[in-house]
């Protein structure tokens, strides 16, 4: 490809065209698997297409003319174009899409194809097909064409951004450090950094030292737009290895005493300006724009989708399309929810955007998520800080962990859990999808050589992950939650036979300081107050817990002690204080039952260490039996509470003369009703996946169960780590449905 | 008036004390030869006719600072001792001389470590060889330490170094790395590549980096920090080791945990709640640092002190923190990350003016340097009277004279200075040169661009050209040198023996 003489021959000045070269090609697969059926640039962003918001902040910042350089995907991006208000008349950009052939494998090559097909007349503006910005690039293209007459030399201003370290916007799996010229701004040094390997110590070479100080910035956001002159295209063509336009191609120009061209940074000042790189700056900039960060380009002004939306306080945005609010439902603040979407009875949706037509269920609650169009939450639904792609069909009780991403079209079986940072997709094998984008050993083979694509840098980059690295010396900036960091999965359902908290006050459960603590106990205070049905105070309950990531052994504490609490003492006379605990159990034994499910003998403990260390303790034996009456424990249970080593106590202690009562019991038992017991099981293992009630097995063993779409019977299948030895026992569990 | 002065000057403890150190000036060649059993100190070289160390001395007055300790070598003891008597400062001095070390050459840390005990507040420490300039305060130093006196460790000079320096051999000025008012991160290392810390960036984000500046070696440094020296006992050097080593501070977070609790005391931290909660602590703070309170009151707040850090040192926190689930065995681990404060390496940057000149007469070029820059600014007080000075002789404004020094008929002096009893014979030429005291320069000499140590005697018509002499040396008549130094007598013979 010989380099164009006529490119460089951009004479007129005065009246130039500001051209903008967009790469709607990301070349790397960070959004995979919602990325499998159409181009990064294309996946909404507050309810528009990314490219929109490119095309939108474009025409912001003076651009008149745009290549679109596409790959994958052509026809679906070109007839995106097609139909939106760009190719009106009326539209101020005018937007050509151009077909990068499959050679091209990189930024660089994409670059290179830029000059072969000629399109440039002069200095232009290269962007991502996945940024968003408000500054005024065309003052940047000013400043730069001034310093190209004083220097012919000046090839490339960069448009950073001053941010904190641990801006949001500015992840640790892909930073970098720039070293300028105090005073010109010119850029001398470039490195970037991974979070994994950590970088131990930047290095600088001395000689740039001479005659100068220099200004060592690690607080810059790469906003990903620049501005070139015609020569970046040609010396693309030179430097025939470069790939990435910073890491490649920057460090390239810099350290080169041959080339001698100079590179400058411009600040965007107040202006906002980010690039959608990764599920986490997904995230990130989504919530700028509804925090109107980035004002002009907010969603009830001039929405790139054409929506309409009203801004309501607390930055809350409603479709004026259709929407429809059930009287029960909160929306709490930072939520933009999309035409046509019906969010029914009790759901709660916090921080999160829903696309169109999504439909949300009773009881379901949605935080800090990405909802795309037609997605269907079931009851009792819960979604922690995921993006679900469009048509994506959660059925009732579904727990889905933060960090995940949802393919398009899958549906996930009621009940289903899954675990944090998963990545689900319709139809077979994920990993041949997936890339590196898996924090998964095996998939580094695909980039070798990329330390910015490996599996343990790209969960730096993961939605919800808190990116903070134990190494670091100073954590006191970032947020302390250290889970982000590991895949071990918090077990929150998990059974937990040790939460009983040592404690020298056995009330204490009552009393919990934290949020989880102060609400179940409110939640269970309001419903006795209120007679409120025992399912729902369970649900309720339930999805607090599960919000709160609290530990299934608290809840227990908990609502035994209150319960027992509710109870009063009647000394010295069995039958009243039986009476009594009748009134009590009898009525709400089916809450602590339907909380404490399958783990009654941890209760019945609880209940006997709190007997024991109170003055409850001569009520032991009359709530036992009333627990017993109520059907609320079998003999089976009491048989397990008695064989557990702890329940036994030291001799002479209290807790030795309960175990002793209810070693009696038991005797008692034997003698009485040898046959009927059986038929007395409710059986709880039968009736969970049918029960509306109780929507999660949370104590039981974590099975989550994936259904195809009902078009394509294929079934879904998961990728965690984790999980990867229960995947198989699904399949089976799959197939065996099947037949 | 006088009287509450005297008062308050003896009986409060000052602020802070400054240590200056005085070593053996070993770079500066052949000036500090001893001559005869009489040893030359560094620290009483004759810059623009004034000892050395009194430019540190009256910078120290200057900032109110009331007490001095000058650490030197055993055998500077006396000849220091005199010259302080002889001009008797405003400033209460003591000189110790710093015993040769058992384990190894002597170097500043250990100095310092041996004087620890002679410590007893913050501390300003600097070396007698530093010569400020004009326009450059101690005070504004010691305000930004007023400024923020909990946060900051240490807080240290650096100027911007002169060109010449800049182009000088031998000694590469070091990398430095800051940000406004706090020194990040020094090295001395001759690497092609500077390097920098990653959990510096990410604790700051940005920060500039030089190679103009120079540490003058004046510090000040809080009395904690002597706590340090034992538990590290590789530092050899305040310059090279320590100071690097409090700047990692700021960010390292291993080297924090180690090192917070011996640099900052958790009861003396002077936060809002401490305040407040105990007003004991603030009250005494207040009276530690006040000059004019009577003895009674010190009494007392020493008194209270010893008291102070059991119960009043965990209420406040264990209050706050613990109350509501009551668990005090984690109370340590706790309130390490909130109070611990930022223990900052302040930094003030001398920018270098046009004819204003600071530095340290640590090496012959550099005293060579400062003399000369010294003369152009041209003070006055550096001039004695006309007495001694035939009248035919010409001395052009910008050098300086001693009242007790002669000098000849027809002898020129230009950019140069003259210091006391020295004799000057007729028709010499003396060109930016530096003649110490008791010289004596024969008839038709011609001197330029040489120091002249104390003592020296050159004979007649002898031509010296970028020459330094050591003390005593005596140069014979008609010989012409260019460029040596003559160290001694016999050495002088040899080479003229040469000639």
């Amino acid at each position: 490809m010989p380099p164009k003489s006529t490119v460089k021959d951009a004479g007129v000045e005065t009246d130039e065209v500001l051209q903008a070269v967009v790469i709607a090609e990301s070349f790397n697969q960070r959004f995979q698997p919602l990325t499998a059926n159409q181009p990064r640039c294309l996946l909404p962003m507050c309810n528009a297409p990314l490219l929109d918001w490119t095309f939108e902040s474009l025409a912001v910042a003076g651009v008149h003319e745009v290549f679109v350089m596409c790959q994958s995907h052509f026809e679906s991006i070109q007839q995106a174009i097609q139909r939106s208000k760009w190719s009106l008349p009326t539209s101020p950009l005018k937007i050509h899409a151009k077909f990068l052939p499959s050679t091209v494998k990189s930024f660089g090559d994409a670059i290179r194809q830029v000059d072969a097909q000629q399109i440039i007349t002069g200095d232009f503006v290269l962007v991502s097909g996945d940024m968003v910005c408000n500054v005024r690039i065309d003052e940047m293209v000013k400043i730069h064409k001034e310093r190209r007459k004083v220097d012919k030399e000046v090839i490339m201003t960069v448009l950073v951004k001053e941010a904190t370290v641990g801006h949001r916007t500015r992840p640790k799996g892909e930073t970098s450090i720039f070293t300028l010229d105090p005073e010109s701004n010119e850029c001398l040094h470039y490195e970037g950094v991974t979070a994994v390997p950590s970088l131990t110590k930047a290095t600088i070479p001395k000689t740039l030292l001479k005659g100068r100080d220099l200004e060592i910035r690690y607080d810059l956001i790469d906003c990903g737009i620049d501005v070139c002159s015609a020569d970046v295209p040609l010396l693309f063509q030179d430097i025939f290895h470069s790939n990435d336009l910073r890491r490649d191609f920057m460090s390239e120009v810099l350290t080169s005493e041959l080339l001698d061209k100079k590179i400058y940074c411009h600040f965007a000042g107040n202006g906002y300006a980010a690039r959608v790189r990764d599920p986490r700056t997904y995230a990130a900039i989504s919530r700028d724009i509804i925090g109107r960060w980035c004002f002009p380009l907010v969603p009830d002004d001039n929405h790139p989708g054409g929506h309409q939306y009203e801004h309501l306080p607390g930055n809350r945005y409603l479709a004026r399309d259709k929407v429809m609010l059930s009287r029960n439902c909160k929306i709490g603040s930072n939520t933009l929810i999309g035409p046509g979407s019906r969010l029914n009875d009790t759901a709660r949706v916090e921080s999160s955007i829903l696309g169109e037509n999504c439909t949300i269920s009773g009881g379901a609650m949605i935080r800090n998520s990405y909802l795309w169009n037609n997605v269907v939450v079931g009851t009792g639904c819960i979604v922690k800080e995921s993006i679900l792609g469009a048509g994506v069909t959660l059925e009732s009780g579904v727990v889905i962990e933060k960090g995940c991403l949802i393919g398009e079209g899958v549906t996930l079986r009621a009940h289903s859990r899954i675990a944090e940072f998963s990545r689900v997709a319709v139809g077979g094998n994920l990993s041949s999808l997936d890339g590196g984008a898996e924090p998964d050993e095996n998939s580094d083979s695909d980039d070798v050589g990329d330390p910015f694509e490996s599996g343990a840098n790209l969960r730096y980059l993961r939605l919800g992950g808190t990116g903070s690295d134990a190494s670091e010396s100073d954590t006191e900036d970032e947020s302390s939650g250290t889970e982000g960091d590991t895949d071990d999965d918090v077990s929150v359902g998990g059974a937990d036979l040790k939460g009983d908290v040592p404690s020298s006050d056995p009330w204490v459960s009552l009393h919990w300081k934290d949020e989880f603590g102060r609400e179940a106990f409110q939640t269970i205070k309001r419903g006795v107050d209120e007679n409120i049905r025992v399912d729902d105070i369970a649900l309720e309950l339930k999805t607090l817990r599960m919000a709160n990531n609290a530990d299934m052994g608290r809840v227990r504490i908990m609502v035994v002690a209150f319960f027992l609490k509710q109870m009063p003492i009647i000394a010295g006379n069995s039958t009243k204080q039986k009476e009594s605990a009748q009134e009590v159990f009898g009525k709400w034994g089916g809450l602590i039952t339907t909380l404490c499910q399958g783990e009654m003998q941890m209760a019945l403990q609880r209940l006997q260490i709190l007997c024991s260390e109170t003055e409850y303790l001569p009520t032991f034996g009359s709530v036992v039996s009333i627990w017993f009456l109520e059907e609320m424990v079998d003999e089976d249970i009491i048989k397990k509470w008695h064989a557990l080593p702890e329940s036994r106590g030291a001799e002479g202690s209290n807790m030795n003369k309960l175990w002793r009562i209810g070693q009696s019991m038991l005797a008692a038992l034997a003698q009485g009703s040898d046959d009927d017991t059986t038929s007395e099981e409710t059986g709880d293992e039968d009736d969970e996946d049918e029960s509306e009630g109780e929507p999660d097995k949370a104590t039981a063993p974590v099975t989550p169960k994936v259904q195809g779409p009902p078009t394509g019977g294929n079934t879904a299948k998961e990728s965690d780590d984790e999980e990867e030895e229960e995947e198989e026992d699904e399949d089976s569990d799959d197939s065996d449905e099947e037949e | 008036m006088d009287l509450l002065n005297q008062e308050s000057k003896s009986r409060a403890k000052s602020e802070f004390q400054a240590i200056i150190l005085s070593g053996m000036g070993s770079q500066l060649g052949p000036l500090i030869a001893s001559h005869g059993d009489d040893p030359t100190p560094k620290a009483l070289l004759p810059v623009h006719n004034k000892p050395l160390v009194s430019y540190g001395l009256s910078w120290l007055e200057e900032a109110n600072i009331k007490e001095a300790l000058i650490v030197c070598p055993p055998s500077h003891v006396a000849p220091l001792t005199d010259h302080i008597q002889a001009t008797s400062p405003n400033l209460k001095v003591d000189i110790k001389a710093f015993e040769p070390d058992m384990d190894g050459p002597i170097s500043t840390v250990s100095i310092l470590r041996k004087i620890a005990n002679r410590i007893h507040s913050d501390f300003v420490l600097l070396s007698c060889d530093f010569v400020p300039s004009l326009n450059m305060k101690l005070s504004s130093l010691l305000n930004m330490w007023r400024v923020d006196m909990t946060g900051m460790v240490a807080a240290s000079l650096f100027y911007e170094a002169s060109d010449e320096a800049q182009k000088r051999k031998g000694k590469p000025p070091p990398t430095v790395t800051y940000r406004e008012g706090d020194i990040l991160h020094v090295s001395y290392d001759n690497e092609k590549q500077a390097q920098i810390p990653m959990h510096l960036l990410t604790k700051f984000g940005t920060c500039r980096m030089t190679r103009k500046l120079v540490d003058s070696h004046v510090y000040i440094f809080k009395k904690t920090v002597l706590d340090v020296l034992p538990l590290v006992p590789s530092m050899k050097s305040i310059k090279k080791d320590l100071i690097p080593l409090l700047c990692t501070l700021q960010y390292s977070r291993t080297k924090r945990r180690e090192l917070s609790n011996v640099l900052v005391h958790p009861e003396s931290i002077t936060t809002a709640e401490n305040v407040q909660e105990k007003g004991s602590i603030s009250l005494m703070t207040a009276l530690q640092y006040s000059t004019t309170q009577s003895l009674e009151i010190k009494k007392t707040a020493h008194v209270q002190r010893p008291q102070t850090p059991t119960p009043a040192g965990k209420a406040p926190w264990g209050s706050s923190e613990d109350s509501s689930e009551g668990n005090s065995d984690s109370e340590p681990e706790e309130e390490d990350p909130v109070f611990v404060p930022s223990l900052r390496c302040g930094l003030i940057i001398q920018k270098r003016s046009k004819d204003e000149i600071c530095g340290r007469v640590d090496t012959l070029a550099s005293y060579r340097e400062i003399n000369l820059s010294l003369l152009r600014e041209g003070s006055l007080d550096a001039r004695g009277g006309r007495d001694g000075i035939d009248p035919k002789a010409q001395i052009s404004t910008n050098s300086a004279w001693a009242d007790s020094s002669r000098i000849g008929e027809g002898s020129v002096v230009a950019r140069s200075s003259v210091g006391q009893h020295c004799v000057v014979g007729k028709n010499v030429k003396i060109i930016n040169s530096i003649i110490m005291e008791h010289v004596e320069i024969g008839d038709w000499v011609k001197i330029e661009n040489c120091v002249l140590s104390r003592h020296t005697k050159v004979g007649e018509k002898t031509q010296l050209k970028d020459c330094e002499s050591a003390p005593g040396a005596e140069i014979k008549a008609g010989a012409s040198y260019q460029g040596v130094s003559l160290d001694g007598t016999e050495k002088a013979n040899i080479v003229l023996g040469d000639e």
